[in-house]
């Protein structure tokens, strides 16, 4: 295990942060320079070969969001793409012929396509949805038969016009610029929304969606907006590709574009926003320039996709990530099992804001799973400002109370949970989160591919709203939510993780783990915090730690519930102590009282026994109630 | 309508047996492969190569048997075994993979256009049935493909490695704790998929011819059958292939050729809506 110490607030820049505040300039002089190069003598051919990129990219993008982000494998691009590119061809030849009018009944048409796929598909499986997406483009052919004559059917859509924006027509230059800028304003969109709490929310819907609707991310709802919106770059690709060469035929959607689309995506890198336009490039360009590539590409696509599983992590983009960490951190490698050594850690209890904690009340709580009876008639009240602990046996149904307050198991008939004085019984669970319920699991769910910061600040996607409108083009309610991620920092430092804020979360030791959990809750400011066994396999100075965190959540007036097995830590910390013994609460009052309950003693400890537990260092700061 | 009825019933058959591929890996791995389809139609262009040297078809069955057997355990090392990231549905990715390469030497080697499987190497002809005539060799390979399905269910649920299979599935940790060891489950599972399909090849050939643009729908609709019949259920599997292949052969017959694959979108989405279970599957409790 390798520990570090509390080096600084930041340690390990990354490049990002050494030259970040370059990049959007770079970017904007790097889209001016392609946007001109026809006019600097870039010859029809390589004009072409650019659009062509473009179009690839357009599509890539689309999978990115929805397989890279979210995690689903949606092999339907090229149905999309057919939708956007008929729909931009029947209009342009029949009704208007308007680009930009144009781009938007394509886009329209893509995402109704990318949305039938998406709503089955939020039922079922990661199979299922690939297996139905790849079915959708198998339909592309037939469909567009059925309709016939008003699209060409089989013989293909012919006599599309030259394209015109407010009635001028453009030339080819004119048309090279149109898709330059809009591919170029599509992929700002899309970085705007990578970086934003919505970006970071399909990634922890990717991993999990208990830990997504625990944080009050709606895994269905959010799911559903990024089938949507994947649609949208492959549907705007769709209507160029009409316009390119004034002809759209149904085999060019077939499903090896779907495996090409595929292949540079984890060639250029899944989770990026870049990867998409590199892998384009390379998938685009490199058989340009060889001859008889045709006859091999399914067999060299198929390596690329075989060899993304087994050697590369992120393509491209994951291959220069991992070169510069190499030349900037220099030295340390990448640890796995990372850990924070506690006892360099400043053990003075952090101030939090102030929250109106929630009163949790449950009355005659039941549950059963078949034919056993795992809570039986619960009655009790937890106060703000107070740790009420959770105790008992195994299978005493601890783990179930607190999965049934968070929404996670519906209970039965007659049970009422009230949280803060609402009816939450039977509450959706992100419903519940948004109540302002946190907590933390027994075995922590931290998202790989997020850095320890990320996982912290996942907890602020309720807490500061802003819609993916705003967070994509920068409105205030998104710099209001961008602000709030600053107060993670705080957080972390006060908790001593700052050192590993930019390490991978997945790196980190589990003691570790379990502190960037509870950071996580700590920094979603909650009203009501579930605590899962947050002291089971943590070492004694992390202990410690622990303690002073719950107490600083307590006296910001949060209401707290910790399940533990330790007795020892829960007479310490705890105000109040309710004791489950087989579905049933057999005690119910301060720690002093329980430990001499002799129900408790004969149920919980065993006949004839003591109370014991394992013994943890004395609070250091001597606050005991 | 005989007739109708037993070329759908021989579709169907087809769907029938790529869907119990498709569960044989699920069992063993918990992984769905892609690239089965694929490797059954490499057996049936394997044995046509065999059958036009002029080799004893029993003999070509078995080779291609032994070829497609080894083929499928180097896919479970390279796509399976060897992924870095077990999470976020790899496999599919790695099994496309696959399915791609596989497509691409088939395509490479033998071109595009169907090739028919020698006269002679499995009985044809037909024969006059109350209701129309119907192909004898269709009715032979339902057979041929039932007489496996009841060998694979007998597997599964009799033997021990059939009984470790459906105990990996139902949660691979507590199965690995009991002494299951899932490596070699998973290998062997791939082997026994392989195998099935080099058996199978030359009934299956006759029907489909040796053709690489067909490989894709049947990979789709085995995979509708499955779903149907729901997922882990080799009986399910049968029924649901079956089904399936008898509902597009009257849409084809009564309504119209277009329409054939639309019934069948239809059909997977009417499934994942009401009963994402299957006929035959059984709902998961949610885990926390």
């Amino acid at each position: 295990m390798a520990k570090i110490g509390n080096v600084s607030s930041v340690a390990n820049p990354t490049f990002s942060d050494r030259f970040g505040k370059f990049l959007p300039i770079v970017r904007v002089l790097v889209v001016v320079v392609i946007a001109i190069l026809p006019f600097i003598g870039l010859d029809q051919f390589w004009t072409r070969q650019v659009v062509l990129v473009a179009l690839m990219a357009l599509t890539v993008s689309g999978l990115s969001l929805i397989f890279g982000y979210a995690g689903q494998l949606n092999l339907g691009q090229p149905a999309m793409y057919a939708a956007g590119a008929y729909a931009a061809g029947y209009f342009s030849k029949n009704l208007v012929n308007d680009l930009l009018i144009n781009l938007a009944i394509g886009i329209l048409f893509a995402v109704v396509v990318g949305v039938i796929v998406g709503l089955p598909g939020l039922r079922t499986s990661g199979w299922s949805l690939s297996i139905l997406s790849f079915f959708l483009v198998l339909l592309v052919v037939p469909v567009v038969n059925i309709i016939g004559a008003p699209i060409g059917g089989f013989a293909g859509l012919t006599g599309i016009p030259i394209p015109a924006q407010f009635g001028i027509e453009l030339d080819n230059n004119m048309f090279y610029i149109f898709v330059v800028a809009i591919t170029a304003l599509w992929f700002f969109l899309m970085l705007n929304l990578i970086k934003s709490r919505h970006g970071r929310a399909l990634l922890v819907v990717k991993e999990s969606t208990v830990l997504a609707s625990s944080l009050g991310i709606p895994p269905f709802a959010t799911k559903l907006k990024v089938y949507a919106i994947s649609a949208i770059p492959s549907g705007i690709a769709g209507v160029f590709f009409a316009y390119l060469d004034g002809y759209v035929a149904p085999d060019s959607f077939g499903l090896n574009l779907g495996v090409t689309i595929l292949a540079a995506l984890v060639l250029g890198g899944a989770v990026s926003v870049y990867g998409p336009l590199i892998g384009a490039a390379f998938i685009v360009i490199v058989p340009s320039q060889l001859n008889s590539f045709d006859k091999y590409n399914a067999i060299v696509y198929g390596v690329l996709l075989v060899a993304s599983g087994i050697f590369f992590n992120n393509g491209i983009v994951g291959l220069w990530n991992w070169l510069m960490r190499r030349l900037f951190k220099s030295r340390r490698k990448p640890e796995t099992d990372l850990s924070v050594d506690f006892s360099e850690v400043k053990k003075e209890r952090p101030q939090l804001e102030h929250v109106d904690g929630l009163r949790l009340e449950l009355t005659n709580v039941n549950k059963r799973f078949g034919g056993n009876q795992a809570l039986k008639g619960v009655t009790a009240v937890a106060e703000p400002g107070q740790i009420t602990a959770l105790i008992g046996p195994n299978g005493s149904g601890k783990t179930t109370l607190l999965n049934l307050i968070s929404g996670f198991y519906k209970p039965d008939e007659g049970s009422t949970v009230l949280i803060g004085g609402k009816d939450a019984t039977g509450l959706p669970v992100h419903k519940v989160s948004q109540l302002g319920v946190g907590r933390t699991f027994q075995t922590p769910i931290i998202p790989a591919g997020l850095t320890a910061r990320e996982v912290v600040a996942a907890a602020n996607f309720d807490r500061h709203r802003s819609t993916i409108a705003s967070s994509v083009l920068h409105l205030p309610s998104y710099r209001r939510a961008r602000r709030s991620d600053a107060e993670v920092d705080g957080v972390m430092e006060s908790m001593g993780l700052a050192s590993i804020a930019n390490e991978p979360a997945s790196s980190l030791a589990l003691g570790t783990r379990r502190m960037v959990e509870l950071a996580r809750t700590v920094a979603g400011a909650n009203k009501l915090i579930l605590l899962d066994e947050v002291a089971a396999g943590l070492d004694e100075e992390e202990i410690v730690e622990l303690g002073i965190m719950i107490r600083a959540l307590r006296d910001s007036g949060a209401t707290v519930i910790l399940v533990e097995h330790n007795f020892t830590f829960v007479q310490e910390l705890a105000d109040h102590v309710l004791v489950l013994a087989e579905g049933a609460l057999v005690a119910d009052g301060a720690p002093e009282y329980v430990a001499n309950h002799p129900e408790v003693l004969r149920q919980y400890l065993g006949e004839g026994a003591a109370v014991t537990g394992t013994r943890t260092q004395k609070s250091k700061d001597g606050d005991k109630k | 309508m005989t007739t109708v009825l037993i070329a759908g019933l021989a579709t169907g058959a087809i769907y029938a047996f790529i869907a119990l591929g498709y569960n044989i890996t699920h069992l063993a791995s918990g992984a769905l492969n892609f690239a089965h389809a694929n490797l059954m139609m490499l057996a049936v262009f394997l044995s046509m190569v065999g059958l036009k040297l002029g080799v004893n078809a029993i003999i070509v069955a078995i080779a291609v048997a032994i070829i497609t057997g080894l083929l499928a355990l180097i896919e479970e090392r390279l796509a399976i075994r060897l992924l870095r990231n077990k999470a976020s549905q790899s496999e599919l990715v790695t099994t496309l993979g696959v399915a791609s390469i596989i497509t691409g030497f088939i395509v490479l080697i033998w071109g595009s256009d169907p090739l028919s499987l020698p006269s002679g190497s499995w009985p044809t002809g037909a024969l006059d049935l109350p209701g129309g005539r119907v192909q004898i060799s269709d009715l032979l390979m339902i057979l041929v493909i039932l007489i496996i399905a009841a060998v694979l269910i007998l597997i599964s649920r009799k033997t021990k490695i059939g009984i470790s299979a459906l105990a990996q599935s139902e949660d691979r940790e507590a199965a690995r704790l009991r002494g299951v060891d899932v490596l070699k489950l998973s290998m062997f599972g791939f082997a026994l998929s392989g195998v099935v399909v080099g058996l199978a090849a030359i009934p299956i050939g006759t029907k489909t011819l040796a053709v690489s643009s067909v490989i894709l729908t049947l990979a789709i609709k085995g995979f509708v059958a499955l779903t149907l019949g729901g997922v882990g259920s080799m009986g399910g599997a049968v029924v649901g292939g079956l089904i399936i292949g008898l509902l597009e052969a009257v849409v084809e017959r009564y309504v119209g050729a277009s329409f054939r694959d639309i019934i069948v979108f239809v059909v997977f989405l009417a499934v994942l809506f009401i009963r994402p279970q299957g006929l035959f599957g059984t709902v998961r409790q949610r885990e926390v």
